[in-house]
This record gives C-alpha cells, structure tokens and sequence, in this order.
C-alpha cells in the first residue's frame, strides 16, 4: 500500500515536471525547424537540415538583440546595486539609531509596499518627463531604486544584530559607515544575496515600465524588444520567435542551473517565520 | 565624534553630486546632438532600407545634416508619437506616419505647416502645383497644408493565381464584384477533416487597430457610407447600407466560411499570403517586393500571383480606401526647415520617386506620376492607379485612436465571436456617437 | 551622543527617506489629483470633479474589463494556491530526487514572463501546437485559444499558473518545513489520521503564510500586464483586457491622464478592499 501511495506521488511530481519541460523542449525543437515545419509537422520531427543556425542568425537581422541585452542588464543591475545599498543604508538606521519620528518613517515605508503600481505609474511617467529622463537609463532606473521591501527586510534583519559587537567597534574608533559596512553588513550577506536575486529577476522581468519610459530601439529593454519583435508584422516567424526566446533565457538557466538553491532560498525565506 | 559626521555628510555630498553628474552624463548621451535630425519611421523593410542606404547619406553629402533614424513597430509608432510629442522636447523632429492622426496633431498644435522654401518655392501654392490635383487635399487643415506624402497607399487586391488554376478557375479573370467573389473564394478556401479552414478564400487581414480601415473598412465607402458621417459629428453606419457592409464581413466568417481567424499567431499579411494561408487580399502597393524578396517562389512574374482591382458591390459607385503615408514636423522641432529640406531631398527629385516607385512601391503623387515611365515599368501599376483615382481617404477626427478601438472592437465581435451585425452595428454605432461628442 | 546618533540616524535613512517621498507618496497623492482632472498632456490639467468616475461607472468598456480582471485573479489563484500547497506538501517529505523536483518545478520563476508568453504562443498554436498533445486524447483536436473569447482567459490563466505555482510551493515548503515534527508526532499519538493532522495541525500553522500568499498573489494577479499584452494584446474583442491594459490604453493611446488615474485609483481601492477581507479571514487564531 505503501508502496503504491509513493508510486503515485512520484507520478504526479513526475507530470508536474513533465509540464514545466515540455514546452521548453518544445521552443528548443522549434529553433531546428522552417516556419513551415513547424506547423504542419509533429512536435518531435527534426528535419534533415537543422536551421539552428539560420533562425537564431535571423534573429539578429530583425532585432539589436544585444543591445537589447545590455540595455536590461544595465538597467537591472543599477537598481539592485542602488536597491542593495540604500536598503542596507536605511534599514541600518532604522534598526539601531533612535531619532524623532523613526518609527513613522518606517511605517509610511512599510505602508507604500502596499501601493501598487499601476496607481503611481502615470505620476511618475510625468515627473520622468519632466526631469527630460524619457529614453534614458536614468528613466529607466531611477524610479525603482529603492524599494520598500528591501528596507523592511533589512530592517528586520539588522534589528537581529548585537548590540553589544557594534558597541564594541565604535569603542575601538570605528565610525559608523564602517561599522555598517565592515562589520554587521558581512554576517548578512546571504540575506543580501536573496534580495539581490529577488530583484535582479524582477527587474529583468519588467515591460510595463520601459514600455512606458522608452521610445527608441536604442533604449528597449530584452523584455521589451522581444514583446514588439512578436508583434511584428514584418519578419519574425515561429522558429525566429523561439531562437531568441531560447538566447534570451540562456544565461538565466545557465545560472539557474548553478546558483538554483540560492535562487530557491530567496524565494523561501518568506515562507520562514520571522 | 563630530569629526566623523563630517565625514559622512562629505562623502554623502560627494556622491550624491557625483550620481548627479554621472546621471546627466547618461542622458546627454542618449540624447542625439544638435543639428542631427530625428527621424522616426515604421519598420516597414523597404522603407528601412530606402532611407538607410539611400536618403540619409546622399542628404548627409547633399547638405551636411545628419539623420538619427529610428524604426518603430507600426503598432508603437503612432502612441510613441503622441507620447514623445506632448512630451519635454525629447520627441522626433519628422516622422512618416499615417495619415489618419494628422487631425490629432494639427488640434493638439503638435505640427507645423510645410516650409514650401525647404522646396525651393515661396508659396504654399506653388508646392500643392507640384502635385496631381486634389492628391494632397486630405493633409490640408483650414487652409494649410501639414504634410507631404511619403506613399499615397490606394488599396487594391492580390490574389494567387495558382490556388486558382488548382480550383480550375482562369487566372486571368478574377472577380470583379464581392458577390462574385464569394463563389470563387469557396472554391480555393482549403479545409482539413474536421472542417476547419487551413486555406482561407478571403484573407481580412485586420489586425492593428488602424488596419481595420482599409482592410474590410472599405466595405462601408464602397456602399456609399462610412464609418463617420459626412460633417464627422455621428456616426455613418447605422443605417441599411452600412448594415449590408457589416453583413458581408459577418458572412465571409460565420455563413461562406471564406475568411479565417487563426491561421496563424503571428500577424504578417505577407506571410498569409506568401505561405499560401489566404488566396485573396486586400493590399497596397507596397506589398509585392517585401512578399517576393521573403517568400522568391511566390512571383509575379512566375503567374504565381496576381493583382486585381479591389472587388466592388454590384450596382454601387465604385470606391477604395486610401491609406496615405506622410511625413510631418514637430512643431518642438529646432530644426524643422532642416526636416522639410530633408523631405524634399526625399520626395522633390523625380530621381527619389523613382527610387520609392521600385523599390518599395510607394506612390508618390506628384504631377505625371501616373505616367512615369518607371513606374509604368511594374507591370500591375496600371491597377493601382486605376483605384487611386477612386480612393476615399480614411474618417477623418481627433479622436481616431478611440475610433480604431471601437471599430476594432466590434470587428472581433463580428468575426471571432460570430455576433451578429444586428447586435454589433448599433452598439458600435452608440460608442462612436458617445467618442465623438465628449 | 543621543545628538549624534539621531543625526547619523535620520542621515542613514535620509535618501531612502526622500527617495519615497519624491517617487512614492508625490505619484500616489497625484493619482488621486489627476483622477479629478481631464488631462491630455498638451494643455494644463482642468479640474472636473468626479466626472471622470461617473463616466467610468457608465462606461461598458470599464466594466468588462473589471469583470475580466475578477475572472483572471479568481481563475488563476483558486486552482494555483491549493496545487502549490499540494506540490509542497508531496515535496515535504523524504523523497528520492526531492531537490530535481523542486529545481524542475521552480524554474519556470526565473523565466522572464515575455519569453514565457512566448513560448506558450507556440503552444498554443491552433494547428500543429503543443497543446494537442493533452487534448487530442480527449477528443479536441483543435483549440483556437487566443482568437476565441471562451478560450483566451483560459489560456492566459493556464500560463500563470505554469509560471507561478513554483513560486509558491517554494513558499509553503518552506513554512511547512518549519512546524516542528513533534506537533505530528503528538498528534500521531493522540491516534490522529492524516486527513486530521492536515486540517488540525498544518492548516492553522500555515495561517501566517497562506495570508501573506493570498495577499501578494492576489496583488500580483490583480495588476498582470506582460502575459496579457504579449499573448493576446487584450483580445479578441477585449475578452482579456484587463484593467492594467486598460489604463494603458487610456493614457497612452487616447492621451487621457485623468480618466486613466481614475482606473488606476479604483483598482487601489478594491486591492485595499481585498486585502482587508483576507486579513480578516485568515487571521491568526486568537
């Protein structure tokens, strides 16, 4: 009985699976393939001359591909740098100075992660026109620099620290930036590196924003240029479609594939109690 | 302990001014220097390749005036615009557009009107001469004129002549009428077992929001209404012959079966037509190079396919959609004579329409055109200047975005829910009335 | 040294400080602004009142799109929730190849969500697509998923949950990973089943969690934008347009920053609506 109650768990688990892979397989079969051989073949025929090569050389024909890349890396890796350093900054001051209207700030803080996007977003398209940050990294950057969850989860985690160490640098003549960065912020660097994940990924991620923000090519975030290229009207077919679908998310399983528990823990450490 | 307060203030000043500076530095260079010309076009290939290769090095040599070209996707172009336009002076300076917004622009004081001195004549008069007589009329608001036509886009129809002679139908005489048609598009609409078209007889391939106007919109002029009325105050459809029109489209999906939703995800008129999933279209001149340089098997020349002109309605003054392409300056430009000088290196030499005419087809209107020995060259000209002489320009009102939603909307009522006229038409009709009087 | 410690305090805290107050509050106070203007970017913003709202309120377009918006949140956390808590539990256990479930399983989280909509475009091709792998067996060969007004919400909701339920079993995991043993291993002895132990023992310890679940999926939901652009753009005839997309459109294509705040500022209030309730019903137990 036992037995069977295992088999069938390992079958369901092993569906899930199936369901997560098959559609990747799917893209990765599709990149082999002619326009033509993609809809009226089986799913799992590989023609005798595999157009890999053509369909991802397509690709740059139609779009700045790379540019599109560095754009989003550019862009994501500003603001989880900011992210990561402000958070640390403010969620430091939160947790271990006292000062008027302390305990305000940090509940207005906390009070915008309820704030949803949507609501701000044409406030901030106007305040990003009016600056003349349209089409520019600054546009896309700045808005998102620090976000408010970065600071309560510092927060949290610093209130954590011992007082009794940070008092005992600052006697031995250490100020208190070097204390923050020298001494406490080392103990946290996995806390760190899970918001640094977290954020890196969503930022990625974005396309309302640069949607928003940018108007030239030159500008265009992956995200973005991949929304318009399957858009076009003019050029990009199936196999085209997924060979940049396929270099597009590459570099992430890539990382994915070494980094997979840290990625993981980020994510479950919402699920532990504080 | 003060000492170190200090300290951080400083350092906190200094980087602060540094992100500042580094900021501004970003910016600057993002931003295109002075006297270079931003120019944003729709990623039309053709198009591309005409101004890249072509027009902006001979106008860079010509006058010393650099081009920032940027390509945007047609369905981004127009919402871009109106964006970067109302937006702190970072906008294009010339851009090639629909022309269906152009009342937006001039009610918004977002363009300017032609410079004719950028064509080397004094008055607005003399440019309008240049051109065939009323070609130019439809870009004139209270009595001046704000653009200049990159392509003046009248609408006929492809078809292909070898899904023809496979139904055993003469390739050479295709329908005249929509009635007519109807017959003929069964017979070469292809169904697989369940009954499900793969091979659609009539492809109304409307699928941005603009697109709809000149694709089954020409249905409406060519019963002698249109989707506004005459003064553009109300509607124009809600009535028998704009619900025979609706009817037709309706009928094409849910009774004959000749027209598909679903052929294929990606939404490429050119690929429809040359991967063989339409028989029939509605096109511009434009549409045979960029179909025969992505799909060479499907020629011309071959007798593969064909042009026709665009099918009429028995009985009915003829009539076609134009959907011209022009180019219009910002009124933020600081450079806009530099913008029309480069319009006219364009457009003015019969040298550059020549380029446009066989090269990516676009027409452009000037005097004798339809007797350019280039373009009488192209074998199927002829027809497309046959249905220019009968083109109704696209409605005309400062509300066309919410216009082309609507009429999109109601589109997909009609042919993906399969809704009948009776119901669509009067709501449409209700939400054009409610767009136009707000 | 209190001195000095709150101007280092208050000097700490500063740019995060004004960063919220210039990117955060002003936007969040101005919505609310803009909601009372009619605005088109060109001319200054005039005052109108509630117009805007009336308007909205009158308009059918506004309501579909509230009611697709409801569809999509309700359809996409009713059947994801309950699947990721399940994924979790099974996961919970000493299991051979736990961890190449778990990675397998989450990795579709790390995917950038237009590559995803991609992807499933593909799928969900009505001739030759993946899709037919599942259905042909029951007898529908073919799906005209995103051109039919039944199947598109389906479809966009399908791809939310393969690209979120790891996400969350991740979540529960880990809370599920924090209740201690003992509790089962009492109520084991108490002679509890394991229908029991779930409903007594895990489902009040997960309380905590599946509040701070339902609330972060249901915002998230509540906004989606990137699956509905990129898959259907918000068809056909507007049977996936969501209120995000709606917004959008408002301000983007038809230039009206009023009306498109007032959206904006409603869709805040039913999230806020929402939360209470959520709050109320799973708060932990007295």
């Amino acid at each position: 009985m036992r037995s069977l109650w295992g088999a069938l768990i390992h079958l369901f688990l092993a569906a899930a699976c199936a369901t997560v892979v098959l559609p990747l397989v799917w893209m990765v079969l599709a990149t082999l393939k002619t326009h033509e051989q993609v809809f009226t073949q089986p799913m799992w025929f590989i023609p005798a001359q595999i157009q890999f090569g053509a369909n991802i050389a397509r690709v740059f024909t139609l779009i700045p591909f790379w540019r599109y890349f560095t754009n989003s890396l550019i862009v994501a890796t500003l603001i989880t740098a900011g992210d990561l350093f402000f958070s640390t900054l403010a969620g430091f001051g939160l947790a271990k100075y006292r000062f008027p209207g302390r305990d305000v700030i940090f509940a207005v803080i906390v009070g915008t992660m309820m704030i949803p996007f949507i609501v701000i977003m044409i406030p901030q398209y106007i305040i990003v026109r009016n600056l003349g940050w349209i089409d520019t990294y600054a546009g896309l950057t700045v808005p998102f620099l620090i976000s408010s969850f970065g600071i309560f989860m510092m927060r949290q985690a610093f209130l954590g620290a011992s007082d009794d160490m940070i008092a005992s640098a600052r006697i031995d003549g250490a100020h208190d930036l070097r204390v923050l960065f020298q001494i406490v912020v080392p103990l946290y660097v996995p806390i760190l590196v899970s918001l640094a994940i977290l954020r890196f990924l969503t930022e990625w991620d974005s396309l309302l924003w640069p949607l928003v923000v940018t108007n030239s090519d030159r500008m265009r975030t992956l995200s973005l240029g991949l929304a318009i290229m399957q858009n076009d009207r003019y050029g990009a077919d199936f196999p085209t479609l997924m060979a940049a679908a396929l270099m597009a998310i590459v570099p992430v399983v890539v990382l994915y594939a070494f980094l997979q528990r840290y990625f993981v823990k980020s994510v479950a450490s919402f699920g532990v109690k504080e | 302990m003060s000492r170190i307060g200090r300290r951080t203030l400083v350092t906190g000043a200094v980087s602060i001014a540094g992100v500042a500076a580094f900021g501004s530095l970003l910016r600057d260079t993002a931003r295109a220097q002075p006297k270079t010309l931003a120019y944003w076009g729709h990623n039309y290939p053709s198009r591309v390749k005409i101004v890249n290769e072509i027009m902006i090095p001979g106008f860079k040599k010509d006058a010393a005036i650099d081009v920032d070209h940027s390509v945007l996707d047609t369905s981004q172009l127009e919402p871009k615009i109106l964006t970067a336009w109302v937006g702190g002076g970072e906008g294009p300076d010339l851009v090639s557009v629909g022309d269906y917004n152009l009342p937006n622009y001039v009610y918004r004081k977002m363009v300017v009107p032609v410079d004719p001195t950028a064509f080397g004549l004094t008055s607005q008069a003399e440019l309008i001469a240049l051109f065939e007589p009323h070609a130019l009329d439809g870009f004139i608001v209270d009595g001046k004129l704000y653009g200049i036509p990159m392509d003046q886009g009248s609408i006929s129809m492809v078809y292909r002549k070898d899904f023809f002679r496979e139904a055993g139908l003469d390739p050479e005489s295709p329908p005249k009428t929509w009635e007519d048609l109807i017959e003929v598009a069964e017979k070469v609409t292809k169904r697989d077992a369940s009954g499900r078209v793969t091979r659609a007889g009539l492809g109304w391939e409307a699928r941005t929001n603009t697109s709809h106007f000149y694709y089954w919109g020409t249905l409406l002029p060519q019963k002698g209404v249109d989707f506004l009325s005459r003064d553009g105050k109300t509607n124009g459809f809600n009535n028998a012959a704009g619900m025979a029109a609706f009817q037709y489209l309706f009928e094409t999906f849910n009774t004959w079966h000749i027209a598909a939703l679903g052929l294929a995800p990606t939404i490429s008129p050119i690929d429809d037509f040359g991967a063989g999933r339409v028989a029939m279209m509605n096109t511009g001149f434009w549409l045979p190079p960029s179909l025969e340089a992505q799909y060479p098997d499907v020629s011309y020349a071959k007798g593969v396919y064909g042009v026709m002109r665009l099918p009429q309605f028995k009985g009915r003054t003829p009539a076609t959609r134009l959907n011209p392409w022009i180019f219009v300056v910002s009124a933020r430009s600081r450079l806009q004579r530099e913008a029309w000088q480069f319009v006219a290196y364009m457009t003015k030499d019969p040298k550059s329409q020549a380029i446009w005419a066989t090269q990516a087809q676009y027409l452009l209107p000037f005097k004798g055109m339809s007797t350019q020995p280039d373009i009488l060259r192209i074998p199927y000209a002829k027809i497309f200047l046959a249905d220019l002489a009968i083109g109704v320009p696209t409605p005309r009102t400062v509300k066309f975005a919410e216009l082309a939603s609507s009429v999109a909307n109601g589109y997909d009522r009609i042919s993906a829910n399969g809704e009948r006229p009776e119901v669509v038409v009067p709501d449409l009709a209700k939400q054009v009335d409610r767009l136009l009087a707000e | 040294m209190a001195g000095h410690e709150a101007r280092t305090g208050l000097l700490l805290v500063l740019p995060a400080a004004l960063f919220f107050a210039v990117f955060m509050l002003y936007p969040f106070f101005s919505a609310f602004w803009y909601s009372l203007t009619s605005w088109d970017l060109v001319s200054p913003p005039r005052f109108i009142g509630v117009t805007n709202y009336v308007r909205l309120f009158q308009d059918d377009a506004f309501w579909n799109s509230a009611k697709v918006t409801a569809y999509y949140t309700v359809g996409l956390l009713v059947p994801m929730l309950p699947l990721s808590l399940a994924l979790a539990m099974l996961l919970d256990r000493k299991l051979r190849g736990r961890a190449v479930y778990q990675a397998v399983l989450f990795a579709p989280t790390v995917l950038a969500a237009v590559v995803v909509s991609m992807i499933w475009r593909v799928v969900y091709m009505p001739q030759g697509g993946l899709y037919q792998l599942v259905t042909a067996p029951f007898g529908l060969p073919y799906i005209p998923w995103l051109n039919d007004r039944h199947w598109a919400m389906p479809a966009l909701i399908i791809v939310g949950i393969w690209k979120n339920v790891g996400y969350y079993m991740v979540i529960f995991l880990a809370a599920l990973q924090g209740i201690s043993p003992s509790f089962y291993e009492a109520a084991k002895a108490d002679g509890a089943g394991s229908w029991q132990q779930f409903r007594h023992i895990t489902l009040p310890l997960l309380r905590p969690i599946t509040l701070f679940v339902a609330v972060v999926s249901m915002t998230r939901a509540f906004q989606g934008f990137t699956s509905a652009y990129t898959l259907t753009g918000g068809g056909p005839a507007d049977a996936t347009k969501l209120l995000p997309l709606l917004v959008y459109e408002h301000a983007f294509s038809f230039n009206e920053m009023g009306d498109a705040s007032a959206i904006a500022v409603i869709m805040f209030l039913v999230l806020i609506v929402l939360a209470l309730i959520q709050f109320r019903t799973f708060r932990p137990e007295a």
